[in-house]
């Protein structure tokens, strides 16, 4: 199935577009958005401009002020390149951990596909936040590389076991002698039957694996486990409640805001895994198409 | 013991079609596993083709109800969840029967419209090729048929054809 048409089964169910606008939106929110939303930097801090409200008639200031003054949208804006940047690379991380040991140990077999599944089993039954916060703590890095790889250690498990399992079923299949008569080659049928359809699937491990790093991302920098980064959504939220937000003081815009780009983001990629789950159904496609 | 009969096949272009067996298969799909190679040695038997276009309307037919099968389930919000905040492999273990499922069915899809497309333009000649059994394989021109001794182990209908064919009485 060609992009555009997957695309249009996206847009055809209603969750599924929802949640990609939301997910566009944020996208944009971090490639344009820097550089249409001046950087909130302040050079001179005045006390007056402290925990404003929303400035309706100021768009600059229409999310409120942080405690030096500094704008909320512009501290959303600017964080988010950071987040999406570390929650996606992880993502692709994951996605690429999962293919290639997947593919290794089905097609390898013996002792590698032993050991491989033995680790694979093990980390699987690991809650990935602890783990993450573990190594997190240990490396106390910000390169968003090094964060994407603490971020994707446990999220390849799945995947590479469901790529195993689809090595072995064609390993396993009495079609060979079939695909010969008919003229059609075993790379033939898992690069062009078996691994689309675990397109989708792979898209949805790869969604949730976003968000997984994004929620972890925002939690470890909340937490104060990684070192201080200026423009960072769980910095935000940290500072907010280090203000007293949670007790209805002037700070409470603080906490809202950076929450809400939280939550919105999660929302719109949880809608846009449910969207592609639901057009993975061979049927549905052929009733959207 | 070995026990062995002629059965008839249809010859297309360079496919051997079975033309006794797609008839008695209890799992319909399976019965694109009843094509094959050339055979090496040619015979002359009793038993009577099934006509070609009822045969090729038994392909249509598994390949129809390989169309309509559908195995997916929808996604539950624990799914979710578990896959969001315990851990993002979680959904993909759960989906990966479902997964391979359907992975068989493009497959055998795939089998169908490629052998459909050959056998509707292709004039079919009837010839007769050996079975036999020797009480663990099965045996199709005097070679080991991996499919049909598959066949035989896992589907009922057609080990019953296969015993009711040979004469054999009980298992040895």
């Amino acid at each position: 199935m060609k992009l555009f048409d997957y695309l249009k089964l996206i847009w055809v169910n209603k969750k599924g577009r929802v949640g990609f606008l939301i997910t566009i939106f944020f996208i944009l929110l971090a490639t344009v958005g820097p550089l249409v939303v001046p950087k909130p930097d302040v050079t001179t801090i005045n006390p007056k401009m402290e925990f404003l409200p929303p400035q309706l008639n100021n768009p600059y200031y229409i999310l409120g002020t942080g405690p030096i003054g500094d704008s909320i949208l512009g501290d959303i804006v600017w964080g988010a390149p950071f987040i999406l940047e570390v929650s996606f690379l992880a993502g692709l991380f994951t996605t690429l951990i999962g293919i290639a040991v997947g593919l290794t140990a089905g097609y390898l077999g013996g002792t590698i596909d032993t050991v491989l599944m033995s680790v694979n089993d093990i980390v699987m039954t690991m809650p990935s936040l602890i783990l993450v916060l573990i190594l997190a703590t240990s490396i106390r890095s910000t390169n968003p590389f090094i964060l994407a790889g603490i971020l994707s250690i446990s999220g390849w498990t799945g995947l590479a076991r469901s790529i195993r399992s689809q090595m072995l079923l064609m390993k396993q299949m009495p079609y060979v002698e079939v695909s010969k008569v008919l003229g059609l080659g075993s790379g033939h049928i898992i690069f062009r039957e078996v691994m689309p359809n675990l397109g989708s699937y792979i898209g949805i491990h790869f969604i949730f694996n976003v968000e997984g790093a994004l929620y972890a991302a925002v939690g470890l920098y909340f937490l104060g486990v990684l070192p201080v980064n200026k423009f960072n959504w769980g910095i935000l939220i940290n500072n907010a409640l280090a203000s007293g937000a949670i007790y209805g003081t002037r700070a409470i815009w603080y906490l809202l805001f950076p929450s809400i780009a939280v939550v919105l983001f999660m929302t719109g990629l949880i809608l846009f895994s449910y969207g592609i789950d639901e057009i993975s159904n061979p049927r549905l496609r052929k009733v959207a198409a | 013991m070995l026990h062995e009969t002629l059965i008839p096949f249809y010859e297309c272009k360079n496919i051997l079609v079975d033309a006794y067996f797609p008839a008695r298969v209890e799992h319909i799909e399976e019965r694109i596993f009843l094509i094959r190679d050339k055979l090496k040695t040619s015979y002359t038997g009793n038993i009577e083709h099934m006509p070609w276009d009822e045969l090729i309307n038994l392909f249509v037919e598994s390949k129809k109800a390989l169309e309509r099968r559908d195995h997916w389930k929808s996604l539950t919000a624990t799914e979710v969840l578990a896959s969001m905040f315990y851990n993002p492999s979680f959904y993909i273990s759960r989906r990966e029967h479902e997964i391979n499922l359907e992975s068989i069915r493009r497959m055998y899809l795939l089998f169908y419209n490629r052998f459909l497309s050959v056998a509707n333009d292709c004039a079919p000649k009837r010839v007769w090729g050996k079975l036999a059994y020797n009480n663990i394989e099965v045996y199709i021109d005097d070679e080991k048929s991996i499919i049909y001794t598959k066949l035989f182990k896992a589907d009922g209908k057609f080990h019953a054809e296969v015993r009711k064919l040979l004469g054999i009485i009980q298992d040895t």
